[in-house]
């Protein structure tokens, strides 16, 4: 059973307005537990409004919502444990921090679960080591954090839900390659330690190529492709048509199988393409 | 070449809480020359000291010790900064946070109209601006309803009016996606090119500052790297170093090398790598 499945969901804004759009239109998917998604399209392809709906932030104009076997609009008073399954961590999540210390910030969640105190503690004390923010940090105020001590303060936040989905919003716009890199490792770790399902929305295709196992590539309201991210790649071309742009590496390689190299056109990682490649180098020396 | 930006051994360091809590230096003895007309990339890990350094170039800080001049202009007096912030304009990293009127001319018209220009100039200035931009089609359109990327043009549009010698950029394309991405850097490129502005970008996409002439590496505050992005990039070990990545192509062609491959190693864009692999093959 797919723990997410969206059935011929469409949102409009400004519904019954001459101004009425549809962000999203007759989306149907289904995401299996355990995946780790990546999700691409252009700015206004409708990947903000698609991750509102799994969480209840939004509701759609038309179609059913499916979380974990449940539609979950079918009880309205059950929307707020939605919202404790799937966590949604938005864009820039360091500008939402506002609790007087990172440690009340990062209780927040598990406060509203209604959880007792002794569990929202070690819940708290959990996802900061989780992320690599140590217990002296937990008592000072947000603001005196670095620019990355405030993402992972602002993602364990979210992870003390322990929620089984988990939504990020480009959770590494802005960062250095260093730090990129250890948001992804969490992601990942967290998606090991705890087998949760995770969606990632992001704008860079290298970071998709690392750690995602399918990619949902949206455009103009709908969903354009759902695969594995080798199936995606070797549509570099029309990725691109639609204003994506896919890895370099990809594109170095589907240059090279163009101009008469035997190589597989959905190559994304620098390693696979060094790998690819090393056995036709050696024999043309040879 | 004439310099049209001098840092000349400076340092700096925020303010702490208090007296007894003093912050290490930002900025750790830095001294470096800006050519007029060249187009500089600023590169570095979060806390090297990039955007403090971009803040230092038009007196949004002052040095602890040492000097910035703009065009001979010591930013550190006071009469001075009128004039050197009507020489150097800086654009943001957040789009929205730098757009003050509701119709994009009018915002474009903003600073100039701050200038006390004459209004039949202003309209020659704003008309000029947004066609360099490729923003004119937008002149009266409402900024909110631009993309990200039409955004920061129109914020480079509204430094073009004030006829600025230098623009220095903090991260402008962080917040934009690919296409968002693409138009700025085309834009930042054109200016620098055909109207001999100079460019002082910090970024951090390495592909993007493949294509300026000359690559600053900031680390711990002090300059780490400084030279042509091929000297830079192809320094593999000291960018990794201080917590860079090459480009994708630069990596292939030196992991490929490392395996016993002949091949050029000193690569920086996809053309480059897709013929030196050819070579190496024999086919080319």
């Amino acid at each position: 059973m797919p723990i997410i499945r969206l059935e011929n969901v469409t949102h409009n804004y400004g519904d019954g307005t001459p101004l009425c759009v549809s962000a999203i239109k007759n989306i149907n998917i289904e995401i299996e537990e355990g995946e780790l998604v990546g999700i691409i399209g252009h700015t206004g392809s409708g990947k903000s409004t698609l991750i509102q709906h799994l969480n209840g932030l939004l509701s759609p104009t038309q179609g059913r919502v499916w979380i974990d076997g449940e539609d979950i609009w079918q009880n309205k008073k059950n929307i707020r444990s939605v919202r404790f399954k799937v966590g949604l961590c938005f864009q820039y999540p360091e500008y939402q921090l506002f609790e007087e210390t990172v440690f009340k910030d990062i209780a927040f969640g598990p406060k509203n679960m209604k959880l007792s105190e002794e569990e929202i503690k070690q819940r708290v004390l959990e996802a900061a080591e989780f992320v690599g923010l140590t217990p002296e940090l937990l008592e000072k105020s947000p603001f005196d954090l670095s620019g990355g001590e405030k993402r992972r303060a602002a993602i364990a936040g979210v992870m003390a839900m322990k929620p089984k989905i988990l939504v990020l919003d480009e959770p590494t716009a802005g960062l250095d390659p260093r730090g990129k890199e250890s948001i992804l490792k969490l992601i990942l770790r967290y998606k090991e330690a705890t087998g949760a399902t995770v969606l990632l929305v992001t704008h860079n295709m290298e970071d998709v190529a690392r750690i995602a196992t399918k990619i949902l590539v949206m455009n103009r309201a709908q969903v354009l492709m759902y695969d594995t991210v080798k199936n995606v790649f070797a549509h570099s071309e029309e990725l691109e048509k639609i204003g994506l742009t896919v890895p370099q590496i990809t594109r170095v390689c589907r240059e090279l199988k163009k101009r008469g190299l035997d190589l597989d056109e959905s190559i994304y990682t620098v390693e696979d393409a060094c790998a690819a490649l090393l056995p036709l180098l050696k024999k043309g020396v040879g | 070449m004439e310099r049209i930006i001098e840092y000349q051994d400076v340092t700096f360091r925020y303010e702490g809480d208090d007296e007894n809590h003093v912050l290490p230096l930002t900025i750790n003895g830095i001294t470096l020359n800006i050519e007029k007309g060249s187009f500089a990339a600023v590169l570095g890990r979060n806390g090297s000291g990039k955007s403090t350094l971009a803040k230092l170039t038009n007196a949004i800080h002052l040095p602890e010790d040492g000097r910035v001049l703009v065009e001979g202009l010591d930013t550190s007096e006071e009469k001075n900064v009128e004039l050197i912030r009507r020489k150097v304009g800086m654009v943001f990293q957040n789009p929205d946070n730098q757009i003050v009127a509701t119709i994009v001319e009018d915002d474009v018209a903003f600073g100039p109209e701050n200038l006390g220009i004459e209004p039949d100039e202003i309209r020659r200035r704003v008309d000029d601006a947004l066609k360099a931009v490729g923003m004119y089609e937008f002149r009266l359109a409402e900024p909110h309803k631009l993309s990200g990327g039409q955004k920061q043009r129109v914020a480079i549009a509204g430094i073009l009016a004030m006829q600025t010698d230098c623009i220095v950029l903090d991260e402008p394309t962080a917040m934009l996606d690919p296409i968002g991405r693409r138009e700025v850097l085309a834009t930042v490129q054109r200016l620098n090119r055909e109207r001999g502005i100079t460019v002082l970008m910090i970024t951090h996409f390495m592909e993007e500052a493949v294509q300026a002439d000359r690559v600053i590496v900031l680390d711990h505050g002090k300059v780490f790297l400084d030279g042509c992005p091929r000297d830079v990039f192809t320094n593999t070990q000291a960018i990794e170093r201080c917590g860079l990545t090459v480009p994708q192509a630069t990596a292939l062609t030196r992991a490929l090398a490392d395996s016993g491959i002949s091949i050029r190693t000193d690569v920086l864009t996809e053309e480059e790598c897709v013929e030196a692999v050819l070579k190496a093959c024999g086919k080319e």
